[in-house]
């Protein structure tokens, strides 16, 4: 079975799935701190790189350190739940752990507390994961995303050096380092090392095996609210969006469904809409935001109708067009500030640079209103996700055109792509010269793809 | 392309590739790899179609072997928001592999020649058990069908239950309610062969369907309105795929049981955990009837993780060490060993892996025998 194994490694939920099953040399899949040690020991005897695979549900194909000869080893056997204390609100656990399971645990000894990340993937995407993905899902506008809710991390370096990255004074960018490795734990040190760096690196800086983990009682607020709020244009559900972020609400849940190209999901959810959770103490300021906007029409519901709403956009990254399949062409766009104040001509542009470059659009989502780190800085917005119509004749060139045409665009509207998708463009942004500076300390050895590939070597990964 | 390789190519483009079917598959949680989950299945025709050259005989023949390592559970095809309907993906590929291996099962032979699935005499099919009934069944071979017999309702046995001496207990309860009911009600007898299902399972489609056909005529002949069944895989069976005239009613013993029993005369008021077989649930969408008729029963219902037990699609055949390695498993997950655990559920199946793994299970027709005093 190791030949099979080895082929069906690859399988993951982005574009980029035609992976040259012969390029991965070795897959481990380690239960254990030795065995993490035994299978990078491999891949540095043999002379080849590393990427870590986790629930292989993200968007970026990192996870499948494209078609170069690599060791692969997935934290699919990581998922002991080493330590909860709920004195001092952290769970320590094994990378290989999701979400889903990491909160079934946390519930089954206290039910009113739970690990505040979750993507929608949340089902099979792995910590060590969404750390590198830094995800965040419909938690993040109150909880942050996954660098602000990581307190520590254990990871190993290409030469089996174990680096325990510890945040101080919750602040991200400040930590201490413990290493294996004197000479390596002052390097990194010196260069500030911090859980940010980590977050969103795509597996670059070595082998994440352990977390610590923030965990907290479910909201403070009880007496939850639930609305639909919906506009009569882009630009509506923009401003809707702009002034909850101005107002500062504490929504304990808030998704958009921006368009949507599918009778069935248009008719149960009539977009552009908001579906709004928030705390009674804040009804009458969320109601007074909608009903100061023009043509937003603001339904408070019950908890039964919040939740079909809720199930229907939390299915929709995997639905398909009643005719023809959907694909996932450029995953995140960040909108926020003034940019959510013309939705409509912003929206209006993404759809006619997909045309031009023959895919049909499907249907928009996301988290709004959200936060995602952008660089250093923390930014507050919508995180939108697009779907595509697959054309029936789809080639490399056109999703390479695709990419290219989507990101001048978004260079030139001050879009931010969702960092999560930023690497295929990235060679200019200060997580790409950070990533670059970081692994000329710690070596070249973890997916170096994600840093130095082409977008042309990328676009011929998409199946 | 042939059509029905024209047809997998479709469904599969339904798959985004996203994994929730991997950490709710029990071939998955049992085995640990990729290869083995239902994305990675799929992914493997997918790499096979892009990657042509780099596939031979020896790498489908252990792609083969994972196809046939699944339940078919389909609880893969529930979670599933993409809509992919993956086991019609796996018969399908089920077929086509045991036409490029034909030599990978033989329980095929077994189901071919004896027309059950242990190979055994099928004339042996109701003389297995009912020599053990005739104290509370006299006149049982009067209910044996002959030419020219005719009743209102059939009971399918199924082999599981004609075959393996657990089951003697549950027909005995069947029996005895379908006495209480004062239903004109027939066996099958010789002349009952198995439903196909099993041959489905293995991908032998045209096999299947001949010993349907048979069934089906002899249906025809008894000219009854009900048939009735305990098995969910030979419930599928006939329902899907026997062809029978649409004006008879085919269903599980559980809802025709629940249709004519309002109430008994001894509620037992205990508390079980109710497995709720796969097939009976996903497949033939009983999910109502069992829950309601053990209501009526008395039984406080407690549920389980609608999982599957290991036995189904086959595994119990194809690889008896993994089938007992998922129900470990979720005796260890749902702690069933820890806490005094009985278990009931409605597919003889599902009841014996449970059994196998001393779990203390029964099937729901044992208990309605005590509530209603027989």
């Amino acid at each position: 079975m190791e030949k099979l194994q080895k082929y069906i490694i690859g399988a993951n939920a982005s574009i980029f799935q035609k992976i040259d099953p012969d390029s991965n040399v070795k897959v481990f899949v380690p239960e254990n701190e030795e065995e993490i040690k035994a299978a990078i020991a491999f891949a540095r005897e043999n002379n080849l790189p590393i990427t870590s695979k986790g629930g292989g549900s993200g968007m970026s194909g990192a996870c499948t350190g494209a078609s170069r000869k690599k060791v692969i080893i997935s934290s699919m056997r990581m998922k002991k739940v080493l330590e909860i204390n709920f004195d001092e609100g952290y769970a320590v656990v094994e990378a290989g752990i999701t979400p889903d399971e990491l909160n079934a645990e946390i519930q089954q000894r206290k039910p009113n507390w739970k690990f505040f990340v979750a993507p929608s993937s949340r089902d099979i995407a792995t910590v060590g994961g969404i750390l590198s993905t830094d995800g965040g899902g419909n938690d993040a506008w109150l909880a942050g995303t996954m660098a602000d809710n990581v307190l520590e991390v254990e990871l190993f370096d290409y030469h089996g050096n174990k680096i325990i990255v510890t945040k101080i004074d919750n602040d991200n960018k400040k930590a201490k380092i413990t290493c294996s490795s004197k000479e390596l734990q002052e390097k990194l040190q010196k260069n500030n090392f911090s859980i940010i760096d980590i977050a969103g690196a795509h597996g670059t800086l070595g082998y994440i095996s352990k977390l610590k983990l923030l965990i907290k009682p479910l909201s403070e607020y009880n007496n939850q609210r639930f609305a639909l709020a919906y506009a009569g244009n882009l630009n509506a559900l923009g401003k809707i969006i702009y002034e909850l972020i101005e107002a500062n609400i504490p929504l304990t849940y808030g998704e958009a469904i921006v368009e949507a190209h599918h009778p069935e999901i248009s008719r149960k959810t009539n977009p552009p809409m908001l579906i709004l959770e928030f705390p009674l103490d804040f009804q009458e300021k969320v109601q007074t935001i909608c009903k100061s906007i023009p043509d937003v029409n603001f339904n408070s519901v019950n908890k039964e109708e919040f939740e079909q709403k809720k199930e229907i956009r939390i299915k929709m990254a995997k639905r398909n067009p009643p005719e023809g399949y959907q694909l996932a062409l450029f995953e995140g766009y960040g909108i926020a500030g003034d940019n959510l104040l013309r939705f409509e001509e912003i929206i209006t542009k993404i759809n006619q640079t997909l045309e031009s470059c023959g895919f049909e659009p499907f249907i928009k989502f996301g988290h709004a209103p959200s936060v995602y780190h952008h660089g250093d800085k923390k930014v507050k917005g919508i995180i939108m996700h697009s779907r595509e119509k697959r054309p029936e004749k789809l080639t490399s060139k056109m999703v390479f055109e695709g990419i290219v045409a989507l990101v001048e665009l978004c260079e030139k509207e001050g879009i931010i792509p969702k960092p999560e998708h930023k690497w295929p463009f990235s060679k200019t942004t200060q997580k790409h010269k950070r990533l670059t500076e970081l692994t000329t300390i710690l070596g070249k050895n973890f997916n170096p793809f994600i840093l130095d590939s082409t977008l042309k070597e990328l676009a011929e990964l998409v199946l | 392309m042939t059509p029905q390789a024209e047809e997998i190519s479709e469904l599969l483009k339904k798959c985004v590739q996203c994994g929730s079917c991997i950490l709710i598959c029990p071939i998955y949680r049992a085995t640990k790899e990729e290869q083995f989950s239902p994305r990675g299945k799929l992914y493997y025709l997918k790499l096979k179609d892009a990657f042509p050259e780099k596939f031979d005989a020896e790498l489908d023949k252990e792609y083969a072997k994972t196809i046939f390592t699944c339940t078919m559970c389909g609880r893969c095809v529930e979670i599933c928001s993409s809509e992919t309907q993956l086991t019609e993906i796996f018969k399908e590929e089920r077929k086509e592999s045991v036409e490029q291996f034909p030599k990978l099962l033989t329980i095929a032979e077994n189901v071919e020649e004896e027309k059950n699935v242990y190979g055994l005499d099928n004339e042996m099919r109701t003389e297995s058990w009912t020599m053990e009934l005739y104290d509370d069944f006299p006149d049982i071979d009067d209910r044996i069908y002959e030419e020219g017999k005719t009743a209102e309702t059939i009971f399918f046995v199924g082999c599981l239950m004609s075959y393996r001496s657990r089951h003697t207990n549950v027909l005995r309860a069947i029996l005895k309610v379908l006495e209480y009911l004062g239903e004109d009600y027939i066996l099958l007898g010789g002349e009952e062969f198995c439903c196909g299902h099993p041959l489905d399972l293995i991908g032998k489609t045209n096999e299947a369907n001949k010993l349907r056909e048979h069934n089906t005529s002899i249906f025809t002949k008894i000219g009854a309105k009900t048939i009735i069944t305990d098995c969910p895989g030979c419930l599928e069976a006939l329902l899907e795929h026997h062809h029978i005239d649409p004006s008879v009613r085919v269903l599980h013993v559980t809802e025709f049981f629940d249709e004519k029993i309002d109430s008994v005369p001894n509620k037992l008021d205990i508390t079980l955990k109710y497995h709720d077989p796969c097939e009976l649930f996903r497949n033939d969408g009983v999910t109502e009837a069992p829950r309601s008729l053990m209501r009526k029963i008395g039984i406080n219902i407690v549920e389980m993780e609608p999982s599957c037990c290991g036995g189904g699609g086959m595994l119990r055949v194809t690889d008896e060490k993994l089938a007992n390695k998922i129900m470990e498993d979720r005796i260890i997950k749902e702690k069933l060993k820890e806490e005094d655990t009985c278990v009931v559920t409605c597919c003889p199946s599902c009841l014996e892996q449970f059994e196998q793994n001393e779990i203390t299970t029964s099937d729901i027709a044992e208990y309605l025998v005590k509530a209603l005093n027989l």
